[in-house]
This record gives C-alpha cells, sequence and structure tokens, in this order.
C-alpha cells in the first residue's frame, strides 16, 4: 500500500436528496489523514432536484448521469471514471464513522488477497446491527449476519466472510479489475452477493472489519415491495449463474412460487435459464432443463410447463416468432375478416403465421376478397364438434350455455403452440394458452357469460371508442389499444370536380332492416317532395351487398316504387363499381342506429363512411356509434339524430357548393386518421410491445434504487 | 318526458308498426326473423339467468401464469443485449424440442 492511499467514494442515488445533507455532512467530518480522496455521485435519473443540489453545495464532488435506473449499472459507471487504489461504495442514506475510511484499511494492511472489506452496519435508530456481512442459509437463501442484534463483543473482531453487503464495502483496485464489471442483469439486491460470489470464485478474500462504522436508515428509499421481488428474482438469477444444478430445486422455497406469484416466477425462471445458458457449458444446461422439466409440472402446471420451454426456444434466439391467427368466421368475406387480413399482411412481415379456420378455406381466397396475398403462411382447419353435430355455418358461441366442458377447448390447446395468439372474430370463450395473446374487438355483442375468457388476453384491442365505452361497461374491462380499421379506398380521380348530384349510401341489405335503407328512402323522397327547387337533379343511389332471398330487398324495392323522385339500387356492386359511385357522388349518407336504442344495433365504426370520405364526399351520418369518432360536425359533414335533420343538413349541402367543397376537403384530411398507413404504424408499436414482454429483460421505470 | 323515454316509445312503435304490416302483407318468414332479432338478447338474458351457478365454469386449460390480478411487477422490459452462449445452441435447441415433445397437456389436470 502507497503512503497516502487514494481512496474513491462512490454512492449511487435516485430520488435520494432527502439523505444527501446529513450523509455528505458525515463524510465532511471523518478523518482524511493520510487519504487522497475522490468523491463520485452516480445518479439514476432523480426527479427531486438532488444532482443540482450536490452540484451547488458540493462543488468537489463529481455528478455521473446514468442513463437507466440500474444501480449495479450504476457501480459500473462510477468504477470506470474512478482512479483510487481503494473504491468504497456505500448507501448515503446513512452516516459514517470519522474512523470509517480507515476502519476499512486497516484490515487491508493484513493481507493482500484480501479483494474487499466490510464495515459494521448498524441502525441508525437504535444502534441495532444491520450487517456485519452476508451469510448463506439454507436453499441459497442469504441474510446479514447479525441483523436486528445488540451490538456486542460477538461483533468486536474482524473475521473473513464468504459474502459482503454493498452498503458500505471497499474494494482493492486489483481485485475490481480482476472480477470485471458488476452484473447489470441483477438490477439492485443480490448484486453484491453475486460480486462476492465471483470475487472468492477468482481467490480474493472478503472480509469484515468492525473499526469501519456506517449508521444506517435502512431502506431509507427503496420500497419493501421492491426489495422483496428483486431479492426473489435474483436469487434465482444467482443460482442459475453459481449453482445452476440446484436451480430446480431453488424453484418450490422462491418466495414467488410460495406466494402464488406464478406470473412473476415464470418469468423470473425464464431469465434465469437465459442466464444459465450465457454462463455454463451445453452439459449442464441440458442437465437443467431436464430436471426442470421433471420438476416443472407439479408447481406451475403442464400448460404453462410447455409454454415456458416453448418460450425458451424465442427468447434464446432458437427460432422466429409464432403467430396463431383465429378467425371462426374466416371463411368468407366481411369487414371483420378484412381487419385481420391487414394485420396478418404486415405481421408476415416478421413472425412465422398459422391461420386457424373452423370451415374450408384458402388462403388464396383473401386475394380475391381483399387483394391481400397472405399465401406464405399456413393454415389449419379444426372443426368443433359440438357445432359440427348442430349443423352450423358458423360457431355460435351463444349457443353454449349449459355445457359442462368447454367447445372451445379445442381452439384454446392449439393456441399453446404458438408465442403469440391472435383471437380475430371476438370469440370470447377461447382460453389463450400461449405467452402472449391478442383480443380483438369490433363489438362486445353480449354481456360476460358461461366460459367468459376475455380477461385471461394479454392485449385488448378495439377499433373505437364506441367499442370501447361497451366493453368496459359490458366486461369491465380497460381496452389495451384502440386500432382504427384500415381504410384504403383512396381514388386520384376522386376530385371536387368529378362529383355529380348523387346522394350515396353504401350499407349492406341487412335482412333486419338494421342499416335503415327504407328510412333513407323515405326522407329523400320527401325532401324532394318539400323541397323541389333545391333537390332538382339529385338523385340518391343504394349500394350494398344482399343474399339471395334476402326479404328485406323487397321491402325496400317496395318503398323505392312509391316514392316520387330518382332512387337507383344497386345489390351486389363489385370493388371496381362502388369506388365510381364513391368518385361520382357529393355527398353519403349513413343512418345505421337511427331510432336504435340497443348499441349493438348501432354501427360500431362505419368503414364506409371514411371510404367515402377518402373520396371528397360529405358525409351526413347518424350521430351515434363509431361515426361520432369519424365525422366532426360542421366541419367535414354532419351527424344527425333524425330524419328531418338528416334532410335539414342535406339542403344545406345541396344547396351550397362552396360549403361542399370545403367540407369535402375537410373530410379527406380528417379520412387519413384511419388510413392504412396509420393502422401499421399503431400495430408495428403494438407488436414491438409484444415482442418485448416476450423477449425483453426487466428494466427500472422509476422505481427508488438503493441509495 | 324524456328524450330516451320518448325514443324508446318511437322504438317500439314502429317495431309493433312494422310488425303488423309484415303480418298483414304474408311476410310470415320476415316476421319470425324479426321477432328473432328482437328476442334474441333477452333470451339470452334468461337462460344466463337461469343457469347463473354456472356462468363462473372456466376452461379445461389452467395457465397458472394468469393470476386473478397479476402480481406486484416494478420493472418494464427492455431489449436484452447480445451475449455470447458458450452452450452449443443447436443442441440445446434440439433438447428443447424433445422435452416439448414429451409433455402432454391434458384438460382439468391442474385444475
Amino acid at each position: 500500500m502507497t503512503k497516502s492511499p487514494k481512496v474513491t467514494l462512490l454512492t449511487v442515488t435516485f430520488n435520494g436528496k432527502a439523505f444527501l445533507q446529513d450523509y455528505f455532512a458525515s463524510l465532511a467530518a471523518i478523518n482524511q489523514q493520510g487519504l487522497e480522496l475522490e468523491i463520485f455521485m452516480v445518479d439514476n435519473g432523480s426527479t427531486d432536484g438532488s444532482v443540482t443540489w450536490v452540484r451547488e453545495q458540493y462543488p468537489n464532488i463529481t455528478v455521473i448521469q446514468n442513463d437507466e435506473n440500474n444501480y449495479a449499472r450504476a457501480l459500473n459507471l462510477g468504477i470506470r471514471r474512478s482512479e483510487g487504489e481503494f473504491v468504497v461504495i456505500s448507501n448515503n442514506d446513512a452516516t459514517v464513522h470519522p474512523n470509517w475510511l480507515h476502519g476499512f484499511l486497516a484490515v487491508f494492511e493484513q493481507d493482500a488477497k484480501i479483494g474487499a472489506v466490510q464495515s459494521k452496519i448498524v441502525f441508525a435508530k437504535d444502534k441495532r446491527i444491520n450487517s456485519v456481512g452476508v451469510e448463506q442459509i439454507q436453499h441459497h437463501h442469504f441474510r446479514d449476519i447479525g441483523f436486528g442484534r445488540e451490538d456486542s463483543s460477538a461483533y468486536a473482531t474482524a473475521a473473513e466472510r464468504d459474502y459482503v453487503t454493498g452498503g458500505s464495502v471497499m474494494f482493492r483496485r486489483e481485485c475490481l479489475d480482476d472480477v470485471g464489471p458488476w452484473d447489470e442483469e441483477f438490477i439492485m439486491f443480490m448484486e453484491d452477493v453475486d460480486y462476492s460470489a465471483r470475487c472468492r470464485k477468482n481467490g480474493w478474500k472478503l472480509w469484515y472489519s468492525p473499526a469501519s462504522v456506517m449508521y444506517h436508515m435502512y431502506h431509507g428509499s427503496a420500497s419493501d415491495e421492491i426489495c422483496e421481488y428483486f431479492c426473489t428474482r435474483n436469487r434465482l438469477l444467482f443460482v442459475a449463474k453459481h449453482f445452476p444444478l440446484e436451480l430446480p430445486a431453488c424453484i418450490p422455497t422462491s418466495h414467488f412460487c410460495q406466494k402464488g406469484e406464478y406470473d412473476l416466477l415464470y418469468r423470473s425462471l425464464l431469465h434465469s435459464v437465459r442466464k444459465l445458458c450465457v454462463s455454463h457449458d451445453t452439459g449442464t444446461v441440458v442437465k437443467v432443463l431436464q430436471a426442470l422439466k421433471t420438476c416443472l409440472p407439479g408447481l406451475i402446471g403442464d400448460v404453462s410447463t410447455y409454454m415456458f420451454f416453448s418460450h425458451l426456444e424465442i427468447l434464446l434466439g432458437l427460432r422466429k416468432i409464432r403467430v396463431g391467427i383465429y378467425d371462426h368466421a374466416g371463411h368468407f368475406a366481411g369487414g371483420g375478416q378484412r381487419y385481420v387480413a391487414e394485420m396478418a399482411a404486415i405481421m408476415q412481415e416478421r413472425y412465422d403465421i398459422t391461420y386457424i379456420f373452423n370451415n374450408d378455406v384458402q388462403l388464396s381466397d383473401y386475394k380475391d376478397w381483399f387483394d391481400l396475398d397472405l399465401t406464405r403462411n399456413s393454415m389449419k382447419i379444426i372443426r368443433i364438434p359440438f357445432f359440427e353435430e348442430r349443423n352450423r355455418y358458423v360457431p355460435d358461441e351463444g349457443m353454449v350455455f349449459r355445457e359442462s366442458s368447454n367447445p372451445f377447448d379445442i381452439i384454446s390447446r392449439e393456441s399453446l403452440n404458438y408465442d403469440i395468439f391472435v383471437n380475430a372474430n371476438m370469440l370470447s370463450k377461447v382460453n389463450p394458452l400461449s405467452p402472449a395473446s391478442i383480443f380483438i374487438c369490433h363489438f362486445p355483442d353480449q354481456e360476460r357469460t358461461r366460459f367468459f375468457q376475455v380477461d385471461k388476453y394479454d392485449h385488448l384491442i378495439i377499433n373505437g371508442d364506441y367499442t370501447g365505452q361497451w366493453v368496459e361497461k359490458r366486461w369491465q374491462l380497460k381496452p389495451t389499444a384502440k386500432l382504427y380499421p384500415p381504410i384504403n379506398m383512396y381514388n386520384p380521380d376522386s376530385t371536387p370536380e368529378s362529383k355529380e348530384k348523387i346522394v350515396l349510401s353504401v350499407s349492406r341489405f341487412e335482412i333486419s332492416g338494421s342499416k335503415k335503407q327504407v328510412e333513407m328512402v323515405q326522407a329523400f323522397s320527401e325532401m324532394c317532395k318539400s323541397h323541389p327547387e333545391e333537390t332538382s337533379g339529385w338523385k340518391l343511389v343504394l349500394v350494398g351487398g344482399s343474399t339471395p332471398g334476402n326479404t328485406y330487398m323487397d321491402v325496400v324495392h317496395e318503398a323505392v316504387a312509391k316514392a316520387e323522385c330518382t332512387i337507383e339500387i344497386h345489390p351486389n356492386s363489385s370493388v371496381r363499381e362502388i369506388k365510381d359511385w364513391y368518385r361520382r357522388s357529393a355527398i353519403f349518407w349513413h343512418a345505421c342506429g337511427l331510432n336504435e336504442s340497443r348499441p349493438e344495433r348501432v354501427e360500431h365504426f362505419g368503414m364506409t363512411t371514411v371510404e367515402a370520405m377518402q373520396n371528397c364526399c360529405v358525409p351526413i351520418v347518424i350521430d351515434g356509434g363509431g361515426q361520432r369518432e369519424i365525422v366532426k360536425h360542421d366541419d367535414c359533414g354532419f351527424r344527425f339524430s333524425t330524419l328531418a335533420e338528416l334532410q335539414a343538413f342535406s339542403l344545406i349541402v345541396m344547396g351550397n357548393a362552396e360549403q361542399r367543397r370545403s367540407m369535402a376537403a375537410s373530410a379527406l384530411r380528417r379520412s387519413y386518421r384511419f388510413s392504412r398507413e396509420v393502422f401499421k404504424e399503431k400495430l408495428e408499436k403494438l407488436l414491438d410491445e409484444v415482442e418485448l414482454e416476450l423477449l425483453g429483460r426487466d428494466l427500472l421505470p422509476g422505481a427508488p434504487v438503493r441509495a | 318526458m324524456s328524450d330516451s323515454l320518448m325514443q324508446k316509445i318511437r322504438y317500439y312503435k314502429e317495431r309493433c308498426r312494422n310488425a303488423l304490416w309484415m303480418l298483414r302483407t304474408g311476410r310470415t318468414k320476415l316476421f319470425y326473423r324479426s321477432l328473432y332479432y328482437e328476442f334474441y338478447p333477452a333470451i339470452e338474458k334468461v337462460r344466463t339467468l337461469l343457469h347463473e351457478e354456472q356462468i363462473v365454469a372456466d376452461s379445461g386449460f389452467v395457465d397458472k401464469r394468469k393470476v386473478s390480478r397479476p402480481s406486484f411487477r416494478p420493472t418494464v422490459s427492455q431489449p436484452f443485449r447480445e451475449a455470447h452462449t458458450p452452450a452449443d445452441k443447436e443442441a440445446v435447441a434440439s433438447e428443447l424440442r424433445r422435452i416439448l415433445s414429451t409433455i402432454t397437456v391434458q384438460e382439468n389436470k391442474n385444475s
């Protein structure tokens, strides 16, 4: 040792301003005789002004700012900058005895192989012992030696220890250089136990010095909950790293397991096995995996065990992420199917996708229906016996109300084969068994009924606020993301100049009459009768899909026959024809939800309104459901509550070409928020989040770090 | 009278008028369909009430990861930094595949 050794003092803080004044005051009072001292404070992102305060009050202290709230990382940053022959790591929710530093150094002088010396740490409140070293007890649990006991002669002698605490410890520079950086995966708590084990592995001795005394507040700035979380998590990491073959035996005694916190146990175990793989050879890894296969089913069940090993494959980068998309109604074209197909088209760029159907269909059909090529994906047809027996074309979950077992369990079992399971069309009775799951809700048609499983999904996506409100009301669930349907009906030929005197409606001719074509016919007819001048030359065009034998079509035809104005009906027009109607029409009507009191009978979103807006039509739509979100009243169109309002707003737009033009421009601008590009951007962001949950490491966002 | 009540009255008045019109004009198929759509949610509600004690039923598969309320976890996720793996990736992959092929997932086993 040199005559005046240089000592670096390193402390880490996070919002610990309340403690810093006493701590630094006690440092100022220590005996520095024969020492050269440099002090570093690493800040983990405090927002309480500690950094400014220290810089003002103690300009000689070097402040380093950490970009992560990670205690182990903070230590590495400080040690890398330090120049001392000895480096002291210390908590700052504490004060120190004037002989604190000399107390350490006296022990180092005994043996050049002593790598670290720990202080006697006593509680500031009652002077009882906090720690005079760390010892291992059964099942690789660790505890502070002397914790809570009266200070006595038993703690008055310097002694060698197996482990030391990082609360107040001095390291020899050679030891730090030899052992290397602290393991940042521990974040905080037990990083010192890990470092102690590594020191001893490299032949360094660890000691305790009673002459170096610290008075500690104990968890002055970290909650018990955080402490317990990290201690439990890090114990598994520690065992995987240092005693890999004992990892399986340590699981039942983990606090996560004992308290039934299986979600935390699952995640911590995954990270521990990853740690095992980066720390040990193939033989050890295989042995541990085999032992885990034997012990896990009894602890977490065979579903979670299967999921665990499958999850490990992607966490270790051994294969691509697999996605299963289940659409029970995927064998025919509809708005919901289009929504999911657009999703699949985006997801297929990064994942292996399998479409799961209940009925015969080809992925090439999606090319014809939606112009989306999904043929590179796989597909499976899984028939559900319950509905097969009842000869149902589409599984109807409303039929399942007295069965003793869930008919959809066959789909749940299938979901276990994927890393991400997407329930695409709102079947609320499918239990997702994949590590990550997404439920897409276009509208919650039913209340929570028997076998309700939606609360088991990790992500609940809604198509708009209207659906979101009803999801909260009916299912008491909070949606996790809102993804408007992707709509791409832009046509460069649609301009204000391309418009003719046409009022267009594009809606299916629903057999129940829910799209209100008859009411629109009556309203148009009355309007033409009462305002012949203003409506002169205008016609109403009804476009929409219909099925053979649709009796509602007869009703519409009858209403049209009675009307004394020009009304055309074009059922089942091609996409090209519909595009042309959008291009030519000046006004767009949508009345689904008129006079309806049931939320499910109101348009949940209204994709055709957006399509019309993308083609410079002025939308005049029902003031309800998803239409409220799409059309800003008196800005890019109008919203009506009664047929009289529909007529009044239409007359305004018909009679003012300038207003028509400005509203159409505004509608076009507003339509971008529902475009395919926005959908893609939002979906990719969501997938990044899902992927991060599946494959990410832990990061503390702003939790208090041990100071 | 409140707006919502008026709306309800208007709604049921229209439904009745439509029903009468369907019956008068012999559109019985349409009448029954409309009836079905009209009363389906109510029938569902009654069915649910009748079997209320069964509503708690769960799937036959139990995922122990899903606890009723997620446990306290103070961290968020961040991508892992690349790390060197001394273990042979192919050997680990093949062991994992072997393990997965031997796990039998049975219904109700864990419930």
